[in-house]
């Protein structure tokens, strides 16, 4: 193993494993993810050309392995619940009583986030925090850029909502 | 709404306060030096995995369907080694019937039957030779075919008609059809006789006593080549059903018992075709036709209809017709092969759509 790896994991593993813990919500499967994602990396790093994409090109990579991670337990729980269905959007009937005690920004945003159906929440981090495009983001989950489009659009309007995020909504862009 | 900048910073704000296990980065770098440098291969992936899939399909389904067309061939080639010296028969009685028709009385219509049979003998396959039936001698057969025109007198048409009638009956034959006319300038008519070959000419001699003859025309179409021909592919299919018959009675797979039942059928087809235009050359050669056109004296006799001639317009509408449905014939026939390949290609397509789904991961 080389200096290269270690020089990789240094830069990129902090954001790796927050981008896969926001998208799994589970230390053990970000943990396992972000491994598998380095592993993948390191095996076929051959094929980056250009070391300026190396941020790029590893979140991308962290992000597949998390999404493929997140479809196959979305796939055991349908086994498990049966048909329960997929797009279920969150809770929508958050009261500003039920986020009164939120008083912490991140703590705040991190249960509106925990609100949201994978469907909604996954986008959201792929694009706000990871910073990665509509298209690259319809690559990694599966779907068309509108979707995608019109998820994040949705994420927003609820999280608008959130009694947490009230005053960050009105603070920024109504 | 809540604006994608500040939502950014939140979330980055947010994301800082996860901590980050410190063993991560070593767990990683383990995790690659136990696998070593390039780590297990997946040897088959999902997309490999479909195409080969398809490939097998598409194999297989070709594969079977040149056997079924080998199959085939094999069959047509049996058949046609089968039938092989009745095209032999064919082209020889062909031959010779041009021959005949010329030099028949000398040589004797033996001569042709016996060569027919024993070219036909010669080129038989060991194997599949049938016994060579013995030909039934040879008679020659000639269409007699004759046209008189009479011109009877003053009031003697409907008597002329009753003559014609009762000569037909007399020479034991039998008349076909009749017509009359009534013009202004008086009746005319005509009678269709059918009467035996042998009759023909007497019948000839006695229409002609009738009346004044205007004008007459006997012609004869030596047509014996043809129906040695004929005569030939009925002994040559029958014994080609016949070995195919005692085929049937020892095969015991049911596949085969198709097959050769299908083979028989044919054969039975093509048998009854061929013993049509036997009965229809019988027919025209043991009854001679005569057509007998009469009216009375003075009477102008409605000009007979001449069918037009084909501009070159009617023709050339008429070829592109014909090659219209030929065009449908071929396609018809070629779509066989087509639906079949269709076919594959759909089962290969609904194979790969079917491994792919059970492949893919959900969509988020």
């Amino acid at each position: 193993v080389t200096d290269e790896l270690e020089e990789w994991l240094r830069e990129c593993y902090p954001k790796a494993y927050r981008t896969a813990f926001l998208v799994l919500r589970n230390r053990a499967d970000a943990e396992e993810a972000v491994q598998d994602a380095f592993l993948r990396a390191w095996r076929s790093r051959e094929s980056l050309h250009d070391i300026e994409q190396l941020h790029s090109w590893l979140y991308r990579i962290v992000v597949n392995t998390c999404c493929s991670k997140l479809r196959s337990e979305l796939r055991h729980r349908q086994r498990r619940s049966g048909d329960e269905e997929l797009e279920v959007v969150a809770d929508r009937s958050l009261s500003p009583e039920d986020g009164a005690g939120r008083v912490e920004t991140a703590g705040s945003v991190r249960a509106a986030l925990d609100a949201l159906p994978d469907t909604l929440r996954v986008p959201v981090v792929l694009r706000y925090y990871v910073g990665l495009t509509e298209q690259e983001i319809a690559d990694a989950i599966g779907r068309r850029p509108g979707t995608v489009k019109s998820r994040l659009h949705e994420a927003r309007r609820i999280l608008a909502q959130d009694a947490g995020l009230y005053g960050l909504a009105h603070e920024g862009a109504l | 709404m809540i604006d994608e900048r500040v939502l950014g910073d939140v979330l980055e704000e947010m994301a800082a306060d996860i901590s980050v296990p410190e063993s991560g980065p070593r767990e990683v770098v383990e995790a690659v030096e136990a696998i070593g440098p390039r780590g297990p291969r997946r040897w088959i992936t999902g997309r490999s995995f479909l195409a080969v899939a398809a490939a097998i399909v598409v194999i297989v389904g070709s594969v079977g369907f040149l056997a079924a067309r080998r199959t085939s061939h094999s069959a047509n080639l049996a058949q046609k080694a089968i039938l092989a010296p009745h095209d032999q028969q064919s082209s020889l009685s062909e031959r010779q019937g041009g021959v005949t028709s010329g030099t028949r009385a000398a040589t004797g219509g033996g001569t042709t039957a016996a060569g027919a049979a024993a070219a036909g003998t010669a080129a038989l396959p060991a194997p599949l030779a049938p016994a060579p039936a013995p030909l039934p001698p040879l008679e020659t057969k000639v269409v007699k075919t004759g046209s008189v025109t009479l011109v009877v007198g003053k009031g003697r048409f409907e008597a002329t008609m009753g003559q014609l009638l009762n000569l037909a009956s007399s020479q034991g034959g039998y008349a076909a059809g009749t017509s009359t006319n009534q013009s202004p300038t008086g009746p005319s008519g005509s009678v269709t006789l059918r009467v035996p070959g042998p009759s023909f000419e007497t019948t000839l001699s006695q229409v002609r006593t009738y009346g004044r003859v205007d004008g007459s025309s006997t012609k004869g179409d030596d047509v014996t080549a043809q129906y040695v021909d004929l005569t030939a592919r009925i002994t040559t299919l029958s014994a080609a059903r016949d070995r195919y018959l005692a085929i049937l009675s020892t095969t015991r797979a049911v596949q085969d018992i198709l097959a050769v039942q299908q083979h028989i059928d044919d054969l039975n087809g093509q048998l009854e075709q061929l013993r049509g235009q036997q009965r229809v050359l019988d027919d025209q050669t043991s009854y001679a036709t005569l057509t007998v056109t009469f009216s009375e004296t003075g009477t102008t006799p409605p000009a007979p209809r001449v069918p037009k001639p084909r501009s070159d317009w009617s023709k050339a509408f008429h070829s592109a017709g014909h090659r219209f449905l030929a065009a449908v014939r071929w396609v018809i026939a070629a779509s066989g092969v087509v639906a079949f390949i269709l076919l594959v290609l759909g089962l290969a397509l609904a194979v790969g759509l079917l491994v792919r789904r059970l492949l893919r991961h959900p969509a988020l």
